[in-house]
């Protein structure tokens, strides 16, 4: 079931194109990244869909609503930093929220929230006195009031510390499990492989990859290959048609496969043309490399 | 509406500065009002208590209530500016306020300002009116009007301020923008009185500064002939009368709440 239609999106801001013609469609139960580079219209593509940024064109529909209307109550959503009343209290802060989002217990809901994220002992602390890593918690909090369906959340890690990021992955994955569909915009390529189950992967406001990040991680094979002769070896590999791209490292080759040829054909064609490999590895493509490679 | 007050009375009521600002111009008017009524000046012809008796009494209170209570513009311009400064507007639209309930939420407390410092004037005026007129007279309610007009003059000023603290986000360049304006005003007026010409009386704080006006002198001239000769010479006629001058607020008013609920309604947030 779709949750998220963006059709057509633009967005510019004066002579920067922040967001190109973006669609992309969001499913019910996802864990879905947007990744891109600084710049790339990430948090713009999250500000248009929570109604605090204006599309120059194109649309957006949350579950089929034609009017985006009563979504209250199904979106938890953080954009960038934390943003809290200073001088108020975790607790008030929290209320104003809940009011907002018309919780009907809300002292039950922020005490659960509080607890789920860590907090509840700081409850009557002032905003200011916290840490970042402290600030990120409560945004978290803020976001988890009210059991939304479904959470947004824009660099949810920022700032905190190693146990910090395991904390809000666990607390993400759990979220998941219970049905809610997740849409993070993070930097954190690795925390995103981790968590998410789909990417869109966004450069200059364009859509470059979209699918299952294990799809997108297979997509290409790579083979790491060393032999005697490593320079014949590596003329004959490029002549071949074998591979999409062969890079040359000290003794080794790196071998990007074209799609139809295995790890196994480019063993047989060393064999065949009299090399014997003393290394041959295939390659285990991490979310880094993969999205390096998409936005050079 | 009560979500939305409770919204904005959460927000405001554990501001300190919010607190200190709105608790000092109270005090401060108080204790003001209180030492003008000390005044005991006997001077022949003059009758200075005649400032603090029925019916003018709430003309004259409103007079000096108006330059004090248009400070809480300021109170407005914070308010607004710590929502844009602490990014707290954004947040509540992403919680799923809408723009226009974040609109009504300021509104209903620029009028519940209003409408309380009205009450603490319409207070001060009948203890003031009572205490130097006496128990026994029936008082006269012919200058409630000023009161009312107070309540719009209030509402203007603070939706003045609401309006420019929208377009300038900044607290501090908004209380100078603020400022900025009434000061313009004036140099364009004077400028605009070289040549005699009317318009000025329709700018905007020309027009709210006549709501209140100002008590005759001739209130306090104990010899009728003199006063009638003082308020024969004083009538201009070039301002605007009580009625046209309300009416004119209330579109400038309107002007306000329009544009601000215009430019929230569509700027980025």
């Amino acid at each position: 079931m779709r949750v998220l239609k963006i059709d057509n999106i633009s967005k510019s801001y004066g002579k920067n194109q922040a967001l190109d013609r973006l669609s992309l469609n969001i499913e019910k139960t996802n864990i879905f990244g947007i990744l891109g580079p600084n710049g790339s219209g990430k948090t713009t593509i999250l500000a248009i869909i929570l109604g605090v940024v204006k599309q120059n064109s194109g649309n957006f529909q949350w579950f089929d609503n034609q009017e985006n209307t009563q979504l209250t109550e199904r979106i938890g959503a953080l954009l960038e930093m934390p943003n809290f009343y200073p001088y108020l209290s975790l607790y008030k802060n929290l209320r104003i929220s809940a009011e907002i989002k018309k919780i009907e217990n809300p002292d039950e809901e922020i005490e659960k929230v509080l607890n789920e994220v860590g907090l509840i002992e700081r409850q009557y602390s002032k905003y200011n006195t916290l840490s970042l890593g402290m600030k990120q918690r409560l945004a978290l909090a803020s976001v988890l009031l009210g059991n939304p369906e479904i959470l947004i959340l824009d660099e949810p890690t920022n700032g905190l510390d190693p146990k910090g990021i395991a904390d809000v992955r666990e607390i993400l994955i759990d979220q998941a499990k219970k049905g809610k569909t997740i849409i993070i915009a993070s930097h954190i390529l690795d925390e995103v492989q981790k968590t998410c189950s789909h990417i869109a992967i966004l450069k200059k406001g364009k859509l470059l990859k979209l699918g299952r990040i294990d799809e997108i991680l297979k997509s290409e094979k790579t083979i790491t290959i060393s032999s005697d002769n490593i320079d014949e070896l590596y003329e004959l590999i490029v002549r071949s048609g074998l591979s999409k791209k062969t890079i040359k490292i000290n003794n080794e080759l790196i071998i990007t496969l074209e799609d139809k040829i295995q790890a196994k054909d480019i063993n047989e064609f060393a064999f065949k043309n009299n090399f014997i490999l003393n290394k041959f590895e295939e390659r285990k493509i991490s979310l880094e490399s993969e999205f390096l490679k998409i936005v050079d | 509406m009560e979500r939305l007050l409770k919204i904005e009375l959460l927000k405001i009521l554990s501001y300190n500065t919010f607190i200190i600002l709105f608790g000092l111009t109270i005090g401060f008017y108080i204790l003001f009002l209180l030492a003008g009524t000390q005044i005991n000046l006997n001077i022949d012809q003059f009758d200075l208590k005649a400032f603090l008796r029925f019916p003018t009494v709430w003309q004259s209170v409103s007079y000096y209530s108006s330059w004090f209570f248009p400070l809480l513009s300021l109170v407005v311009i914070l308010i607004l500016g710590n929502e844009f400064n602490f990014r707290t507007l954004r947040q509540n639209i992403i919680d799923g306020l809408t723009r226009t309930e974040f609109f009504y939420g300021k509104l209903l407390i620029i009028v519940l300002i209003s409408l309380l410092v009205t009450i603490l004037l319409f207070v001060s005026a009948i203890i003031i009116g009572i205490s130097f007129t006496g128990l026994s007279i029936n008082f006269n309610v012919a200058g409630l009007k000023y009161i009312f007009s107070f309540f719009i003059q209030t509402i203007a000023y603070l939706t003045f301020a609401l309006l420019i603290s929208l377009l300038v986000k900044s607290v501090g360049a908004s209380i100078v923008v603020f400022i900025g304006y009434f000061i313009f005003e004036l140099i364009i007026r004077a400028y605009l009185s070289i040549f005699s010409l009317n318009f000025a009386n329709y700018l905007p704080a020309k027009v709210f500064a006549n709501l209140t006006p100002a008590t005759s002198l001739s209130t306090i001239i104990a010899d009728e002939n003199i006063k009638l000769m003082i308020e024969k010479n004083t009538q201009l006629n070039t301002e605007l009368s009580f009625n046209a001058n309300l009416i004119v607020a209330f579109i400038y008013l309107i002007i306000f709440v329009l544009l601000s609920y215009q430019i929230i309604k569509n700027k980025d947030l």
